[in-house]
């Protein structure tokens, strides 16, 4: 086999084009392709392809960190199903890489605890890096493919990371129906609402990757093969029409013309339920969070504390010291609403609700075949924007939430106009229609080409 | 004027050979920590795949306890943090639980029924161990496969606790899902008693009256064998009683057997909420049960300890307590079976059964099934003394050689030279010796006193090693005697 890939810059090594691209990026957590070589297959449709796997995701040998303290020095044992599946056809793992804790955007400004001092007070130590030069934190996943770190990523979406992600660096980012990627080895901090997710330059990398990982796995009881026949088809889109920040404007309005251009009939038709989507995501995220998260306790893994005179003071140490203050919250919330009396008036109604949006959607996609939605705004409230207030920026985020909710695919897609920075996109099909989004999205890439990370060779992309 | 109601929660640890959801072994005395993995361990990213064959086993007990089944099987998580628990929360089934309104029969209790009110299957826990001021955890045991089963308050003493504990170990042993000792944690027991006031009837299987003041359920633990549960509620009622009959009121409290001093005691509360949180386990999805799968496990089902009793004593004609002691092991009253169907007379064989078998397998320690002791050659001894003529000490010392040599009756009878004596002439010189040596008892027997024969029978018996034909050996005493010659 080639060591790794391509021919990045004028026919620099690999591993030192991204020496030095990291010194500007900071995308990995760890980066070494020589350590886990000898684990791919060599031959294959991917060989020699690097492959970035963010740090919830399990690769043998490499810390599965989490972006957290909590798991600081925590080695996995094991390989995610989806990480051995690109393996096995000769991807090989170039590193892991940074995230937010736990893949939980901060909602709250890193003031909140009352205390000075900005994230690496509060905050863990993994966070986002900032490939863009307006400030916006992103995390390291797409960083590294569109810097031509990484051909491809692997990182989760929950609540629209891949998505949000992938749009803020100019990439694509697919967030698979659920169920159909398996999560075994993915650090899942929402199960119902999180999937193993796609980042690539292409939307065909994206979907070649995809049908590499998608299916059944008997390690995953929850996983699924892809049905036979959910093959493309489908050319009604349904929009809605929102006001997004001006910039996105002029994006928004050509990639509905090429749409209409390249035979896809366009048409407005609000998606069901949009005012309950954030609260209901809300709900069910936090229960779900502080449901999972109780095993980093501290006792048989990552951060040991010292000086606990019993088991209880052993965990409340390491849970204390190891969670930053967004995970703290969330658990709170999370632990908050199961109990009595707030768990019949927030998550219960929340899982009846949740059922509710379900059922919409299957209706929804009964009239049209995909919808057309912004992609989130990429950074926490406080950053740049005047929305600094929780409820009003979330509610900006929504358009991230309905695909966790409803179990769907949902594709985000780069628009560039007038050479500006590429506004984000995405497509959301029902559950299994990926194939659908990917016509689509390359239609609409005749258009728009996605640009070229600097220095990459083609044959990368 | 108070009536006890006592309802039991029953932890059957399940004789699969993997964990629940982890392919670890279930064993145990291994080296600590030995047989675990991610998934037992609440490792990040690892996810908890289900056991098919603890499935089948607890499917296989909700059929045995006339449960109602599920329509599909569904998980929740039940959080609390204890270290032994790796994840900080266990894997079981609140919202719908497997099985629902089962019942139980007690085996000796009048015919007393009990309602089952939910039968679920979850995970066990690890253990903690305390050594000095260090506390060891070891995780072998997280992650076995356990049945819990809650029954109704309908039990009134310690006494029908215990036989309903009973009832259930004969059948999780007739199952084969569990082996049923309680004193190695394979069945677990905690027990919840208040009083209601005579006349208060309750239907069964109901939840409490909303009306019941909170707090007067205790629950009693570290119940961990049968008869603790008998003592540990007979002294729970009357403590309660006797508290109502002054005039007080009982408080909700969880309570602790103390062995030694043989009392209940409130455990020091450790203002800990009873409110798990539960919520889906959305890492494991809703298992449809089909019929097709149900009946196949229904198929499976064996004669229950009960209906078989009644069938023995029915159809072979066996005492109660025969037929009790042959269904306590099922492999007991297979063996039996196949006795009386190979020839053996039922009464005969179960009393060797419950006697001189059951003897030689409590010294050897060793069950039926493991014994050289076959219904074969039950059949084939019992028809030595029946037919042949042997006597019951020589039918003894047959059987001890049995297990001794693992060979037939018959051929150690033959080769040991313990065949009856039935020959005139062979007996004749015997009695006429023992005649001689005991004129005492001949002069008693011509006068008449009958007793004195017995005694020179046995005697005869004694001499020959208990090869003479006892009825020979009267007629020849009677003929000696008449003949004058004694």
């Amino acid at each position: 086999m080639r060591l790794i890939m391509g021919k990045p810059e004028k026919g620099k090594p690999y591993h030192i084009y991204v020496e030095e691209t990291e010194k500007r990026i900071g995308a990995f957590r760890e980066f070494d392709p020589a350590r886990l070589r000898g684990e791919s297959a060599g031959e294959g449709p991917l060989s020699g392809l690097p492959l970035a796997v963010q740090e919830n995701i399990a690769v043998r040998g490499f810390r599965q960190g989490c972006g957290s303290r909590m798991l600081e020095g925590f080695v996995s044992p094991v390989t995610a199903t989806a990480v051995r599946r690109l393996q096995d056809r000769g991807a090989v793992v170039a590193g892991t890489t940074k995230m937010e804790e736990f893949g939980l955007l901060r909602l709250f400004p890193d003031g909140v605890s009352g205390k000075e001092g900005g994230p690496e007070r509060e905050n863990p130590p993994g966070g986002a890096c900032s490939p863009r030069d307006d400030g916006h934190p992103v995390g390291g996943a797409a960083s590294a493919v569109a810097a031509g770190m990484a051909a491809v990523a692997l990182a989760s979406d929950g609540e629209g990371e891949v998505r949000r992600d992938a749009a803020a660096c100019g990439v694509y980012g697919l967030r698979p129906s659920w169920g159909v990627v398996s999560r075994r080895g993915l650090a899942s901090v929402s199960p119902s609402l999180e999937t193993v997710g796609v980042v690539a330059g292409t939307a065909a990398r994206v979907r070649e990757v995809f049908r590499i990982i998608r299916g059944r796995d008997d390690g995953d009881p929850c996983s699924r093969d892809h049905p036979a026949d959910a093959g493309p088809g489908g050319r009604r889109i349904g929009t809605y029409r929102i006001s997004i920040e001006p910039s996105g404007e002029e994006a928004w309005r050509a990639a509905l013309d090429s749409l209409g251009r390249r035979g896809f009939s366009v048409r407005e038709a609000p998606p069901p339920m949009m005012e309950h989507w954030v609260p209901v995501y809300q709900a069910l995220a936090a229960a779900e969070t502080a449901s999972s998260l109780a095993r980093f306790d501290g006792v048989r893994f990552g951060r040991r504390s010292g000086g606990a005179e019993d088991p209880e003071s052993l965990v409340r140490r390491a849970r204390g010291e190891g969670f930053g203050i967004e995970v703290k919250l969330r658990i709170l919330l999370g632990t908050h609403i199961l109990r009595p009396p707030w768990r019949e008036l927030f998550h219960d109604r929340a899982v009846s609700q949740r059922a509710a949006i379900r059922r919409a959607f299957d209706e929804y996609f009964g009239e049209v075949d995909m919808v057309l939605l912004p992609v989130s705004p990429p950074s926490a409230p406080g950053d740049r924007d005047g929305d600094d207030h929780l409820p009003g920026w979330r509610n900006k985020d929504r358009f991230n939430l309905a695909a966790a909710l409803a179990g769907l695919p949902a594709l985000s897609f780069p628009v560039t106009t007038g050479g500006g920075r590429p506004v984000g996109l995405q497509l959301m099909g029902p559950p299994f229609g990926e194939e659908r989004l990917f016509e689509a999205a390359e239609a609409l890439a005749e258009d728009f080409p996605p640009a070229s990370p600097p220095g990459l060779g083609r044959d990368w992309r | 004027m108070f009536r006890p109601r006592i309802g039991l929660e029953i932890h059957i640890r399940l004789l699969t050979s993997s964990k629940v959801f982890c392919p670890c072994p279930v064993r145990y005395g291994d080296e600590p920590n030995s047989l675990v993995c991610p998934v037992c361990l609440g490792y990040p990213g690892s996810l908890p795949v289900l056991n098919g064959e603890a499935l089948r086993m607890a499917c296989l007990l909700a059929h045995a306890l006339n449960c109602s089944i599920a329509p599909d099987l569904r998980f929740d998580r039940k959080h609390y943090f204890y270290p032994d628990m790796p994840k900080n929360y266990q894997i079981t089934q609140v919202s719908a639980p497997l099985g629902r309104d089962g019942s139980l029969e007690l085996e000796t209790g009048g015919g007393k029924t009990v309602s089952i009110r939910q039968l679920h299957l979850e995970e066990d826990a690890g253990k903690m161990i305390h050594r000095g001021n260090r506390t060891l955890l070891d995780y072998n045991r997280a992650g076995s496969p356990l049945v819990e089963i809650v029954t109704a308050p309908e039990l009134e003493t310690g006494e029908e606790a215990e036989l309903l504990l009973r009832s259930l170990r004969r059948i999780v042993r007739y199952l084969g899902v569990c082996d049923g000792n309680m004193e190695e944690g394979s069945m677990r027991c905690d027990a919840n008693v208040s009083m209601s006031p005579r006349g208060v009837e309750h239907s069964p299987g109901a939840e409490a009256p909303s009306g019941d003041p909170p707090g007067r359920k205790v629950e009693i633990k570290n119940l961990n064998s049968s008869r603790f549960v008998r003592l540990a509620l007979d002294y729970e009622t009357s403590r309660q009683r006797e508290i109502l009959r002054r005039g007080g009121r009982v408080a909700g409290e969880t309570r602790l057997w103390n062995e030694a001093a043989g009392v209940t005691e409130a455990m020091r509360d450790k203002g800990e909420s009873s409110d798990y949180r539960n919520v889906p386990e959305t890492d494991l999805p809703p298992f449809p049960l089909d019929p097709e799968y149900l009946e196949g496990v229904k198929r499976q089902l064996v004669e229950l300890p009960s209906p078989r009793k009644r069938r023995l004593v029915r159809d072979y004609g066996l005492s109660g307590d025969a037929a009790d002691f042959l269904t306590e092991e099922k492999d007991v009253a297979d063996f039996f079976e196949r006795a009386a169907a190979l020839g053996a007379d039922p009464r005969t064989a179960a009393s060797w059964l419950r006697s001189e078998v059951r003897r030689i397998l409590n010294r050897e320690n060793l069950s039926l099934g493991e014994s050289p002791l076959t219904e074969k050659r039950l059949v084939e001894l019992l028809g030595l003394v029946r037919e042949g003529g042997i006597g019951g000490g020589i039918a003894r010392k047959t059987l001890e050689e049995v297990f001794r040599t693992g060979r037939d009756p018959a051929e150690i009878v033959r080769e040991r030279g313990w065949e009856p004596i039935t020959r005139r002439d062979a007996l004749l010189p015997v009695v006429e010796k023992i005649l001689a040596a005991h004129p005492k008892a001949a002069r008693e027997l011509r006068e008449g006193k009958d007793r004195a024969l017995d005694f020179l029978t046995g005697m005869a018996l004694k001499e020959t090693a208990g090869r003479a034909d006892p009825g020979l050996v009267k007629a020849l005493i009677s003929d000696v005697l008449k003949e004058g010659r004694g």
